[in-house]
């Protein structure tokens, strides 16, 4: 693997998408026009036993449809999107309805300078002062409206500018939050300034500045006597970010901080304390060995455009993230999935990852791979200052990095244990144990809801039938004494590549005391109960075509370490993605 | 986002990898869901595309490279 | 020698963070606002659904911004706490052990959650219309919402004739005059609620979080007429028209003392939902 300038590659092989991409046959002077196109439909049935309620409508539909053109140095897009009406949890925020117009943008790009007018997504750094993102399945797009300017005055200097309103909701068209947002990002990368750099090392320093307009009001407030107090609320919030990473062809060492002034919110309950985070990263890879630390802490760093979003997924100007691995295996990844807690977490993190080489007593024929992962987050050890008392309104006195590792402040604890074997010509399996400390109060915001300890393990086996025939199954198992109890797993996918593949799982709470469900009207508790799905699929190029029909368990869907509510439901799912 | 280069080396991969945080060369390409796969020819242009991965699937994509390098 | 683009480029690129930053200085009260509109004349009143349930942690701050709005604007403000959303107000379980038993919710506000898109509480509806394009507003913004719509002219005129509580029925007749004319359909909805109710309730800001004697306001206990009210206005209706309805209903079962209870009637636009006029008649004064 050749060494990085990671993001540098990135960015050259997007510019090379934009010009170089095209159908045969084609001369790059006329227009081109690209898209996707996805829709997903669920039709939801009655199933008490589950507590699954279906809306009025019986159905939910999702769909969206993408169209770029792109000509020369000009390129111009439109998403339309409609819910009609949205799939069951679908957003994470405040409700999507209707049909129309949700992304639109004009983008002028040449070799030093790239100017786009309307609809547009950036970050700066790892985006603890600005990211402005989406994730389409998930329901976050906080997609900012307005202006962005990308200029490169020398190589190796870049500067980017932004200025517009964030997307809050969609009502037949975008809904765009009260606050306007504004920033700018200077990055220079050392070994680019010099056209004759002949070092194999890189140091990349950036700063950026992000700044929030909101109307100045007079907010009333609660204090915690029952009085009310009207504060006067700051109009302008800024934000600022200083990063740095060294890049070598086997160490890149990363950190960044961050410094919110004076944010009353009503997530942070209208305090006037400043916000801090800090964030570093060191890894180590050669060859068949890869290491990698981390360690974060944030302070109120819950940055939102309107001081009053109606919810902590709206309005995000920043994005926090989790330094905490994300799991694919649908026990860990679907129960007890970790999310950043920006109002105050410390955060540390460690992974190694291992191949035994062939031929070696551990390699055995093929090669093995060891996975080890730990993390943690614990609260801040926070000193509450008396609101009715402290004419500063701090509300708590903290340190960055000073945790409340008690019981009260744990979050989130994950270690475990991946390894991977191809044991034969035809079967490959990978064994994982995990262990889980996960506080579902403060993570799911489910107040009196217990510390859950729980241990897993998953047993995945892949086996080649012939060429294009293949099966693969998993078997994993929950245990812990609190929550809903000992959870068992069984997946099992069969494909006929290139085109098919069948699909079932079925999940088993077999040990349940605790959740309760409303059936004939009366509070009962829940069954030893079964959650069976079957899948059948169909792809072809880009194009796919799905079908699932079963019972999904109320849980919690996540990517990248945000994480939505998905109530149960029982039906059938359709769904159809295609890229053009 | 650098936790990538430790996992690929400790997959022990053998190709070039780039690093997409805000999935700019996602919607780009107008990439629904991942995996999803490109092949490009020496001309610069996508010849063959597809979604999802199944085991098997490298070997359409081998006969289609063949195919792009056999032009 | 640079092109006058880039430098263009280049200024807009400086120029836009540097408005950027207000800290502000203490102190950070401002003079308290008297509000509410003068006497005489029939005037637009608000209606402040608080979706609350007793699990909600954050909730107890929100109910304590609807009262002290009340104070504010006085029976100009009308609220109705709705205990819905699953997580939020089922019964924690286990069910029997005397913490967090009851079950607040109706079917009504089980409707009013699924229709109206509410899946995270606190939030409120305004008389049921948009403010800043948003429906769901969170209680920080609901004094905003609030002197948005309340004290504005009104072509209805909404009010109880006559009330009689007795035997565990309440009878009522409500009374709709129009002071213009008015297009559209209408429904009306007479809702009952109680007050002063204590029970359980989780509070964030209270050690611990768990208050056993907790003061529910204005809870939703059931409507008279149906989730959805009866038409009134049906196509339109002209200035000085007067409708009348009569209702005898048995009080919800639910009901604790009928001392605390009160009749809420709303008058709402069938198209947009948006609440027009709202009236509250307690059985106690």
């Amino acid at each position: 693997m050749r060494s990085g300038h990671p993001r540098r590659l990135a960015a050259i092989a997007l510019a090379t998408a934009w010009a170089a991409f095209h159908i045969p046959g084609t001369a790059q002077q006329l227009p081109e026009v690209h898209g996707n196109f996805s829709a997903d439909g669920q039709y939801y049935n009655d199933d008490p036993d589950i507590g699954a309620v279906p809306p009025p409508q019986q159905w939910g539909f999702n769909a969206w449809g993408n169209v770029v053109m792109t000509m020369g140095r000009f390129q111009a897009g439109l998403r339309l999107e409609s819910y009609e009406p949205s799939l069951l949890g679908y957003p994470a925020g405040t409700p999507y309805k209707g049909s129309g117009i949700g992304y639109r943008y004009i983008n002028y790009h040449q070799a030093d300078l790239d100017i786009t007018v309307g609809n547009f997504f950036e970050q700066f750094g790892q985006g603890m002062v600005f990211r402005s993102y989406e994730e389409r399945y998930l329901g976050v797009d906080n997609a900012m409206d307005g202006v962005r300017v990308k200029y490169r005055p020398l190589p190796g200097l870049y500067l980017k500018g932004v200025m517009g309103r964030m997307r809050l909701a969609f009502d037949d068209g975008t809904v765009k939050g009260e606050g306007l947002v504004r920033g700018a990002d200077a990055e220079l990368s050392i070994s680019e300034l010099d056209s004759a750099w002949s070092h194999n090392w890189n140091l990349i320093l950036g700063g950026s500045f992000v700044s929030k307009y909101q109307t100045a009001a007079s907010q009333l407030v609660t204090q915690p006597d029952g009085s009310v107090a009207q504060l006067e609320m700051p109009a302008n919030v800024g934000a600022w970010a200083g990063r740095i990473n060294f890049t070598s062809p086997r160490w890149n060492v990363y950190a960044e901080y961050a410094y919110k002034i004076n944010d009353p919110n009503r997530r942070n309950n209208y305090i006037y304390k400043p916000g801090q985070g800090l964030l570093v990263n060191a890894t180590y890879s050669t060859r068949g060995l890869g290491i990698s630390v981390g360690a974060h802490s944030y302070d109120n760093m819950l940055y939102q455009s309107a001081r009053n979003a109606p919810t902590p997924f709206d309005l995000n100007i920043n994005f926090l993230p989790p330094l905490t691995k994300q799991h694919t295996y649908n026990l860990p990844a679907t129960l007890y999935p970790y999310a950043t807690q920006p109002n105050g977490e410390v955060s540390y993190q460690g992974e190694v990852f291992y191949k035994f080489k062939k031929g070696t007593p551990l390699g055995g024929k093929y090669g093995t791979k060891i996975a080890l992962n730990g993390s943690t987050a614990v609260g801040l050890d926070t000193t509450g200052v008396d609101l009715l008392t402290d004419s500063a309104r701090t509300g708590y006195r903290s340190s960055l990095f000073a945790g409340n590792y008690d019981i009260d402040g744990k979050y989130f604890t994950d270690l475990n244990v991946e390894l991977r074997k191809r044991v034969s010509e035809t079967w490959e399996l990978a064994l994982t144990y995990l262990y889980f400390e996960y506080d579902i109060d403060v993570i799911q915001g489910k107040p009196g809801k217990p510390l859950v300890f729980a241990d897993m393990v998953v047993l995945e086996g892949l086996h080649n039938f012939n060429d294009r025939t293949s099966l693969r199954f998993e078997v994993q198992h929950l245990w812990t004494k609190q929550d809903l109890g000992n959870w068992a797993t069984a997946v099992a996918e069969l494909t006929f590549s290139p085109h098919w593949f069948v699909a079932a799982q079925d999940q088993y709470n077999y040990e349940t005391f605790g959740s309760t469900f409303i059936k004939d009207g009366k509070e009962v508790p829940a069954e030893r109960t079964h959650y069976p799905i079957g899948s059948v699929g169909y792809i072809r190029g880009g194009n796919r075509f799905q079908v699932n029909y079963g019972r999904q368990r109320a849980g919690i869907f996540c990517v990248g370490g945000v994480c939505r509510q998905v109530p149960a439901a029982n039906g059938l799912t359709v769904s159809i993605t295609s890229t053009f | 986002m650098a936790r990538v280069a430790p996992y690929v080396n400790g997959q022990d991969w053998d190709y070039e990898f780039f690093l997409d945080p805000n999935g700019d060369l996602k919607r780009a390409l107008n990439v629904n869901n991942i995996p999803h796969t490109f092949l490009v020819n020496g001309k610069g242009e996508i010849v063959y595309q597809h979604n999802n991965y199944e085991p098997g699937d490298e070997n359409e994509l081998y006969q289609k490279v063949k195919q792009a390098a056999g032009k | 020698m640079r092109s006058t683009r880039t430098l263009q480029a280049l200024a807009l690129l400086l120029a836009l963070p540097f408005a950027a930053c207000d800290k502000v200085e203490q102190p950070y009260e401002t003079v308290q606002d008297g509000g509410g509109s003068g006497g005489g004349g029939v005037v637009r009143k608000v209606l402040l659904e608080d979706m609350t349930g007793h699990r909600c942690n954050n909730c107890p701050a929100a109910a304590a911004q609807a009262t002290a709005l009340q104070g504010i604007h006085g029976e100009n403000l009308v609220v109705i706490a709705v205990h819905c959303v699953n997580g939020f107000a089922a019964p924690l379980p286990p069910v029997g052990d005397g913490i967090l038993d009851s079950d607040h919710r109706t079917p009504e506000g089980t409707a009013y959650e699924s229709a109206f898109g509410i899946t995270f509480l606190p939030t409120g509806l305004i008389s049921r219309r948009p403010f800043n394009s948003v429906l769901q507003i969170s209680d920080g913004d609901w004094g905003d919402a609030v002197n948005a719509i309340i004290g504005d002219s009104t072509a209805f005129h909404l009010w109880f004739d006559a009330l009689t509580v007795g035997g565990g029925s309440v009878s009522t007749t409500v009374k709709l005059a129009l002071l213009g004319p008015v297009t559209g359909d209408h429904n009306l909805v007479v809702a009952l609620t109680e007050d002063h109710i204590i029970d359980w309730q989780i509070d964030v800001n209270a050690t611990p979080p768990e208050v056993p004697d907790y003061e529910h306001r204005h809870m939703l206990r059931g409507n008279l007429n149906g989730t959805w009210g009866v038409p009134a206005i049906v196509g339109s209706a002209a200035a000085g028209d007067t409708l009348t309805f009569t209702y005898t209903n048995p009080l919800p079962g639910t009901v604790l003392d009928p001392d605390n209870c009160a009749l809420v009637a709303y008058v709402y636009d069938a198209a947009t939902k948006e609440v027009m006029q709202v009236e509250e008649r307690k059985f106690q004064p």
